[in-house]
């Protein structure tokens, strides 16, 4: 018996040690509205063929995205706050930065809301109707503060109808069909998650820049990461290089284009 | 980051911002009821297993030990799925009740299991004396409570040990809703999602000190067990 598992130990910790080995590789932090969308696992097949290194994916919310990055635990990082990120360039973490596509948001609710302008639709949705906000400092919880912000309300006198459910798009938008209730998505993680809600679009504008979702790549900088951080130049390169955006452009869900190239 | 941890955990609990006792308080609440509530079943049925003879005994026990593993994510998604499925009607989803019933059905097979596990030979024990003195039925019942009570609280701690901590089950269907259903530990798998290890490093300490006042307490009046 002793024996055996003196064995099984012996076997599992080669295992381990086998399985830390790494040969090169890019470690990429994402934010969890771009991993839900699918399109990593459809790209990221195409640079680890054309350039021999592999690519490991951890998704979280961009604030934690951020807070990797800033602990030099990633060479890249996938996110969109604009703001959080000129901070972090700022503060001297990235090397290089830079803005690849964009998306919109939309509300997505039980009812499509018979609002002409996204004011009225925030209008109708305020006091009345159960609205759930992200509530974990994400690119998407910043946008919806600073929607309510824009439009004169102020957050702390909302009543039970505000929930911040602290999750991510996927598990928020989620319950947000499970009690018929409204939330801020980006386009991907919807059309991505589409065909196992009950709820549907309750507002959109693509044309509204209040509802634009910019995406940027960071490389984050060598001396932070440590390591000569080729590898994760390449992939820079890689991703900004005309035809990976060209590539993302096309990407399509259900013959729906989920990003669009800044260019266009 | 443990040593910030600690200190954060202090300017937490000295802050006395509501939310934050809030959030203890919930935990406190839905473990301890939902670790009271299965206590009944869960000790009745340990003891039924472990002194009955019938035929599939064998296979009751693997089940039931089976059930001690269930992951609390599975749990909550069975329960959620009842709340907006069939029992829709009840208004259970992402409340505070469904946190309860999630884990008052988690920690049902561990009372269950631990009692047969820890106390089947004693209890056999018992009830073979007793036949053999002539108790009388209603006596027997009693007797074998009595005999297997420390058995009993042990299989209650480790139940609220493993409710307390488990962060699966409640995420899933309480949600984490601010103010609502929050509880100790979807803040801290909140709070590392979002980056911020030091509070979440805090809210972890206070949780073990929590349990810790909560032993204290509890081996003042059993010595047996703590002596």
């Amino acid at each position: 018996m002793t024996k055996s598992l003196l064995g099984l130990t012996a076997v599992l910790s080669l295992f381990l040690a086998l399985a830390g080995c790494r040969g090169e590789r890019v470690t990429i932090v994402t934010t969890t509205s771009l991993d839900n969308s699918g399109l990593l696992e459809e790209i990221l097949p195409h640079f680890e063929a054309e350039h021999g290194i592999r690519t490991r994916i951890v998704a979280v919310g961009t604030g934690a995205a951020i807070q990797m990055g800033r602990l030099g635990e990633t060479d890249i990082l996938l996110v969109h706050d604009p703001a959080l990120e000129q901070e972090f360039m700022d503060e001297g973490f990235g090397a290089l930065r830079q803005t690849i596509v964009y998306n919109d948001f939309l509300i997505v609710g039980p009812d499509a809301l018979p609002a002409k302008t996204l004011a009225d639709a925030l209008g109708l949705i305020h006091g009345n109707l159960t609205f759930y906000s992200r509530g974990d400092d994400s690119g998407t919880h910043a946008r919806e503060l600073f929607l309510w912000e824009t439009f004169g309300y102020d957050i702390d006198g909302f009543g039970g109808w505000y929930k911040e459910t602290g999750q991510g798009m996927g598990s928020t938008m989620n319950m947000a069909s499970t009690t018929a209730g409204y939330t801020l998505t980006d386009r991907g993680t919807y059309l991505a998650m589409r065909a196992n809600l009950h709820i549907g679009v309750a507002y959109e504008n693509p044309e509204d820049e209040g509802l634009h979702n910019l995406y940027s790549i960071i490389k984050v900088s060598s001396e932070i990461r440590g390591g000569d951080g080729e590898a994760a130049r390449v992939f820079f390169d890689w991703f900004t290089s005309a035809a990976t955006v060209n590539m993302i452009g096309e990407y399509r869900v259900d013959g729906e284009r989920l990003f669009i190239p800044l260019e266009e | 980051m443990i040593s910030e941890g600690l200190r954060t955990a202090f300017e937490l609990l000295v802050s006395f911002d509501w939310e934050i006792y809030q959030i203890i308080l919930l935990s406190l609440v839905i473990s301890l009821s939902a670790t009271l509530a299965a206590g009944v079943p869960g000790v009745l049925f340990g003891i039924l297993v472990s002194i009955g003879r019938f035929k599939g005994k064998r296979l009751v026990k693997v089940l039931l030990f089976t059930s001690m593993g269930v992951p609390p994510v599975v749990m909550g998604l069975i329960v959620l799925l009842l709340a907006i499925g069939p029992l829709r009607p009840l208004d259970l989803v992402f409340t505070r009740t469904a946190m309860f019933f999630a884990q008052f059905l988690l920690v049902l097979p561990i009372i269950a299991g631990s009692i047969v596990i820890s106390s089947e030979k004693t209890q056999v024990r018992v009830l073979e004396t007793a036949t053999t003195l002539g108790a009388r039925r209603k006596h027997k019942v009693g007797l074998l409570v009595r005999e297997t009570k420390p058995f009993i609280f042990m299989s209650l701690i480790l139940a609220f040990s493993r409710a307390i901590a488990e962060v699966g089950a409640v995420m899933l269907v309480g949600g984490n809703i601010k103010g609502e259903t929050r509880v100790m530990t979807t803040f801290i798998a909140m709070n590392t999602s979002m980056g911020q290890f030091g509070t979440s490093i805090a809210m972890g300490i206070i949780l073990l000190f929590v349990a810790f006042l909560i032993h204290l307490a509890l081996s003042r009046f059993r010595r047996d067990f703590y002596g």
